[in-house]
């Protein structure tokens, strides 16, 4: 019941994938997590497997020159364009 | 020194002859791409970049709407194709070496020897810094990513099924054309030796990996290029040719500059621009 309770106050730190295609989570003997662009996942940082894909997307968030990507032009209010860069991997909570 | 002519006094020529006959040896991780020459000061440095999607229901597509059956009388919905802005830079990348004055008038065989290595060593840092650029702009352009959560190669991972879920995930998104090369660091890539699959003639009959040390030709259908330019833990799947192009706006050129009594100077430079308009054929794997 302890470890229930335990279990119950971790907290997930979510990640959102804002990368142009799939984002694969590949869990062995759990199956494959498919992402889609603009979905967020919530990882628990006490599971193994999840840890591990956490750490790896810790790593990538940490390297902004490629943790990029360009995404599609914005008008602005002048008649311009500009260029919008976001972050593929975005710790969103849980720092 | 093989099909390297006899030049004793131009030295110019000398490692320009080096260039030409070492360059196809070293080139690792760039003959991965397209690669193509251009003018340095005609390069388009945006272009466009097509993305492509996958989902169980839809199938792979470009779309961010789903392909509807349509009504009689009604009209097809208009979505936006995916494509978005992709920019590059052209970038240079040079370095040089003086030869002293004494060793210039040698007559020495050793001055052909310390400018041919040299020359060498000059073309491996280039190439180096080329593929470490190229890595890091794959990185950032590669359309998917594969997390692989079951640990590292040399832990408790598995290679044979993170590269087989990996291709499956990029057979998915590219539509159907499968992937024929890995991209990997040498420490990752000692990890399919050390793979007893690959050591057993029972799994991988081309495989001599304990008597000889030679993996089989092709493990897992790839292409495996290995280069130090990558970072270990990372590795790349993709379609050789098709995911980027590689501009070379100036091929290796030699320079060379008289220092007076300090001898003479050689530098060289090299230019491209790397594009990667359909970058739905690179997946990057991580986490291995």
């Amino acid at each position: 019941m302890v470890e229930k309770t335990e279990k119950e106050k971790t907290k997930k730190v979510v990640v959102k994938y804002n990368g142009p295609s799939l984002w694969v989570i590949d869990y062995p003997g759990r199956g494959m997590q498919t992402v889609r662009p603009g979905e967020e996942v919530a990882l628990n940082p006490k599971d193994t497997l999840e840890l591990r894909a956490l750490l790896t997307i810790i790593k990538e968030a940490n390297n902004p020159r490629t943790n990029v990507r360009i995404a599609m032009t914005k008008p602005t209010k002048d008649g311009y364009q500009e260029q919008m860069k976001i972050a593929r991997f975005e710790i969103v909570s849980g720092r | 020194m093989a099909g390297v002519p006899q030049i004793s006094t131009d030295l110019k020529k000398w490692i320009d002859a080096t260039f030409h006959a070492y360059l196809p040896k070293v080139k690792k991780l760039r003959t991965l791409f397209a690669e193509q020459k251009v003018d340095p000061t005609q390069i388009t440095n945006v272009y466009t970049k097509m993305s492509q999607s996958y989902a169980e229901s839809t199938g792979y597509s470009g779309y961010s709407d789903t392909v509807m059956s349509l009504a009689d009388g009604a009209q097809a919905r208009i979505d936006d194709f995916g494509t978005e802005d992709g920019t590059s830079t052209q970038v240079t990348k040079a370095i040089g070496f003086r030869i002293d004055r004494k060793l210039l008038n040698s007559a020495m065989p050793f001055q052909q020897e310390y400018v041919a290595r040299h020359s060498l060593e000059l073309l491996n840092s280039i190439e180096n810094s080329v593929n470490g650029t190229l890595a890091t702009d794959m990185s950032s352009n590669a359309a998917t990513t594969v997390t692989v959560t079951g640990g590292t190669w040399a832990t408790t991972g598995d290679p044979v099924s993170d590269i087989n879920n990996a291709k499956n995930s990029f057979i998915k998104v590219s539509g159907g054309i499968p992937a024929d090369f890995c991209a990997i660091h040498p420490d990752d890539y000692t990890q399919l030796a050390n793979d007893y699959r690959f050591q057993s003639t029972l799994y991988s009959k081309g495989s001599s990996v304990l008597d000889q040390g030679v993996l089989t030709p092709k493990p897992l259908g790839l292409d495996w290029v290995v280069d130090t330019a990558l970072t270990a833990g990372t590795s790349y799947i993709g379609k050789k040719g098709m995911f980027g192009r590689l501009l070379i706006s100036e091929d290796y050129k030699v320079y060379e500059k008289d220092e007076g009594i300090a001898g003479k100077t050689y530098s060289a430079a090299f230019s491209f621009v790397d594009q990667y308009p359909l970058p739905y054929y690179l997946l990057k794997l991580t986490g291995i």
